[in-house]
């Protein structure tokens, strides 16, 4: 079908969300434009697309000129379009056990429906092992090919070595799978726009160091789709946009915030189906996200004389990879940077990677007297979130920090 | 041995680690006596104040087993086995007081690099042993405990080719002394064989199951999968068959051919390769002439939740029943699970009825 051109329902609706959207900043549109076309472009050249997720560089996909599809991105897309319920429904069917974090949950039932059309390859690394476990359990059901980065706990420098390693192993399977000869030099020029458009987000977020905030947080919190453009020129402009619009707001002292009280930093995702919580949150209580972990530059610049090494240093410098104090270090770093007041954690039900982690958080913000707040619900899963009962926490939270001042 | 008490005069003499891909010969040779964790299966106490509830009861299981010792001197190895056991080493190298924790980086791969990679983790993890506590490295020891668990691996391969050349059975209850003196004290392991021996015969009428899952299934499982008319032949688990297929070969460097050889062991659910996963269930199947396969997860381990789907869908294509259990860590199963497992050997014997053989018959379900 897609083969023909036609779109899929999931490409309809990426379509169709460039004028719906509520969030009309100029870059914003241009990732859901760029979301929409790599979408189109993948499903109707799935010789060409691998399916990716959230922690593997999209530079090694780019530096082929395949086409990138994000996991998680796809499916809180297909979240915030209503469309994940019938597949939450239908995953029970494969005896995912209730267990099972719902950014995975949906995705064979996806492809199963047509919503996402089959890739060439699936490629992931064991930063989420279920998304490892995923995409491996998919790719051998629809023979595909499985690529895995093994990610260790440790960061010393045979561990870098050892991804490193890994990552020169798979151009080499790619460049035999997909029949392209892999040439470095592709790879050098896709790390070398990745560190233009990582000048810009760093730029970009240093100009929202201002108060009141330039954007609010909770429509950055979807800002993580660009990571699959991350390499390509499209990048650059999307970050070019957000650095230029950041700067003009911060020149122009053009806020759109209405009521900033308490400036918050956001860890973790949100959840992306559509409720009122944030409208409550950061105009009714003006509890603001004033920067989100999500979009942190976790990574340095990009060696390019060493471009396999960078891949593996960008990969295991994400906060979430590896000891939870490089991630508390990060915080209170953005807490000091960001003037911030205290720390919202939402933990994403049955996500494996950072809910057990929570307490060691708590603790240590707690020594630095950071107000912590861990808030429990579910990113996709509409049936798992309760916007009042999480509001209510939230309020009891911002009396306390009233009671600090 | 592995039970032995060490030679030299220690701080620590008793290392808890809690993968069975930390091996044992390493911290013999460091004087110690390893043991593993595997928790007591008690109801959870205050791992659910550390712990979110979506973690797998076998990892509050242990959190509880090592809080209870927190003031004691001991020394912990973890391995970076899943997300719930790296969390629970961050939160126990805080909450220990006296007590030295490690992790060790076990490779979720089987190729040249990984092992390069696992050797390097091994000889990390034998430095920091040996500078932060009083214990030293020996290496006619480490020797020495390599050819005593490959003497202990090869007894126990014996009776598991016997099992699987369906010359004796061993009784659940039997099987799990067995292992527990297998991990435990090698030479009571060795001395108990002949009992064992003794056992009653297989009788090939029966059907023959394989329990198969990652680090456990409840104690009285395989009791009542017996108790229903069924033998139980094959444990492919942690502790079961995966533990002792594994001879090390020494040669020029045998922290090497340890790490090597650790590697090269049928892969567990944490292992990235589904298909390594399937071809070692198939193998057993095939070894062991099994007849219908209980596999089981634990609740929230989705480590294994993923690759079971793979497999129950594999071995329902080659009409092996398959019977999935979604389980706590708890040591009996509840009322319902035991239903469960009566109506699953139920309609095996159905089947063997239904093709009038004598031998069970599993033609019946390749539908």
């Amino acid at each position: 079908m897609n083969t023909l051109g036609l779109e899929t329902p999931l490409t309809q609706r990426l379509r169709l969300a460039k004028g719906l959207s509520n969030f009309h900043d100029d870059y914003f549109q241009k990732l859901l434009e760029c979301q929409h076309s790599y979408t189109s472009e993948a499903f109707n050249n799935p010789e060409k697309y691998v399916f990716i997720d959230y922690y593997i560089p999209a530079e090694i996909v780019h530096a082929f000129g395949l086409i990138p599809v994000m996991s998680e991105h796809a499916v809180n897309f297909m979240a915030s379009m209503g469309m994940t319920d019938e597949l939450l429904n239908l995953s029970d069917k494969h005896y995912l056990s209730s267990g099972t974090c719902t950014f995975h949950k949906p995705i064979l039932p996806a492809f199963e429906k047509g919503i996402f059309e089959k890739p060439k390859a699936f490629m992931t690394t064991t930063l989420c092992n279920e998304a490892a476990k995923c995409f491996s359990m998919i790719a051998n059901k629809y023979k595909k090919n499985f690529y895995c980065i093994d990610l260790p706990y440790d960061r010393s420098d045979e561990a870098l070595d050892y991804v490193a390693e890994q990552y020169r192993k798979l151009v080499k399977k790619m460049s035999a799978d997909f029949g392209i000869d892999f040439d470095i030099n592709n790879l050098i020029q896709v790390l070398e726009k990745s560190n233009i458009m990582r000048d810009y987000l760093v730029k970009g977020n240093h100009e929202r160091k201002q108060s009141p905030s330039l954007v609010y947080g909770s429509n950055m919190l979807r800002f993580g789709g660009s990571y699959s453009f991350h390499g390509t020129d499209d990048a650059i402009d999307i970050a070019r946009s957000y650095y230029q619009l950041m700067k003009k707001r911060r020149l122009e002292t053009s806020s759109p915030i209405q009521n900033e009280k308490y400036r918050l930093l956001w860890c973790h995702l949100r959840p992306f189906y559509s409720n009122d919580f944030f409208e409550h949150m950061e105009n009714g209580l003006g509890a603001v996200i004033a920067f989100e972990e999500t979009n942190y530059i976790y990574w340095d610049k990009l060696d390019i004389t060493d471009p396999f090494k960078a891949l593996a240093r960008k990969t295991m410098d994400w906060l979430y990879q590896g000891d939870v104090n490089r991630r508390i270090e990060r915080m209170v770093e953005m807490c000091r940077d960001y003037d911030i007041d205290g720390v919202v954690h939402f933990s994403h039900i049955n996500c494996r990677v950072l809910n057990p982690k929570v307490r060691p958080i708590k603790d240590a913000l707690g020594k630095e007297k950071i107000p912590f707040l861990d808030l429990s619900g579910d990113c996709i899963d509409k049936r798992n979130f309760s916007s009042k009962q999480l509001l209510t926490r939230l309020e009891a939270f911002t009396e306390m920090l009233d009671s600090r001042c | 041995m592995l039970r032995c008490l060490p030679t030299r005069e220690l701080e620590y003499m008793d290392i808890y680690t809690l993968c069975s891909y930390i091996p044992e010969e390493i911290l013999m040779a460091l004087g110690c006596n390893p043991i593993r964790i595997m928790g007591n299966a008690n109801p959870i106490k205050t791992a659910n104040a550390y712990l979110p509830s979506n973690v797998c009861s076998f990892a509050r299981n242990i959190f509880d087993f090592i809080y209870e010792r927190r003031e004691l001197s001991s020394v912990y190895i973890f391995a970076n086995s899943c997300h719930a056991m790296e969390s629970i080493y961050e939160i126990v190298r805080d909450i220990t007081k006296d007590s030295k924790v490690y992790m060790l980086d076990v490779p979720r791969e089987k190729t040249e690099l990984s092992v390069e990679y696992y050797f390097k983790s091994l000889q990390k993890l034998i430095k920091q042993i040996e500078s932060e506590t009083n214990m030293t490295f020996d290496e006619s020891e480490f020797i020495s405990a390599i050819n005593l668990t490959n003497k202990k691996k090869r007894v126990r391969n014996d009776i598991e080719e016997r099992i699987a050349n369906c010359e004796i059975q061993i009784p659940t209850r039997a099987y799990r002394k067995l292992v527990e003196s297998y991990n435990q004290d090698t030479n009571g392991f060795i001395n108990s064989i002949e009992k064992l021996y003794e056992s009653k015969s297989s009788v090939l009428s029966k059907p023959r199951i394989m329990l198969s899952g990652s680090v456990y299934a409840p104690f009285d499982i395989g009791e009542i999968i017996e108790e229903n008319e069924a033998d139980v032949v094959v444990y492919d688990y942690c502790d079961g068959i995966r533990q002792c297929r594994q001879q090390i070969d020494v040669g020029d460097n045998p922290i090497a051919d340890v790490a090597a050889s650790y590697l090269e062991k049928d892969v567990c659910a944490r292992h990235n390769s589904i298909e390594e996963r399937m071809s070692s269930v198939l193998k057993y199947i095939e070894i062991y002439k099994v007849d219908a396969v209980v596999l089981t997860a634990i609740k929230f381990c989705t480590d294994q939740s993923y690759g079971l789907i793979t497999i129950s869908e594999l071995l329902k294509e080659r009409g092996i029943p398959v019977l999935f259990l979604d389980l706590e860590y708890t040591r009996k199963c509840s009322g319902q699970l035991i239903t469960r497992i009566q109506t699953f050997i139920e309609q095996i014997e159905m089947a063997k009825c239904k093709t009038g053989s004598q031998e069970f018959n599993n033609e019946y379900f390749r539908a």
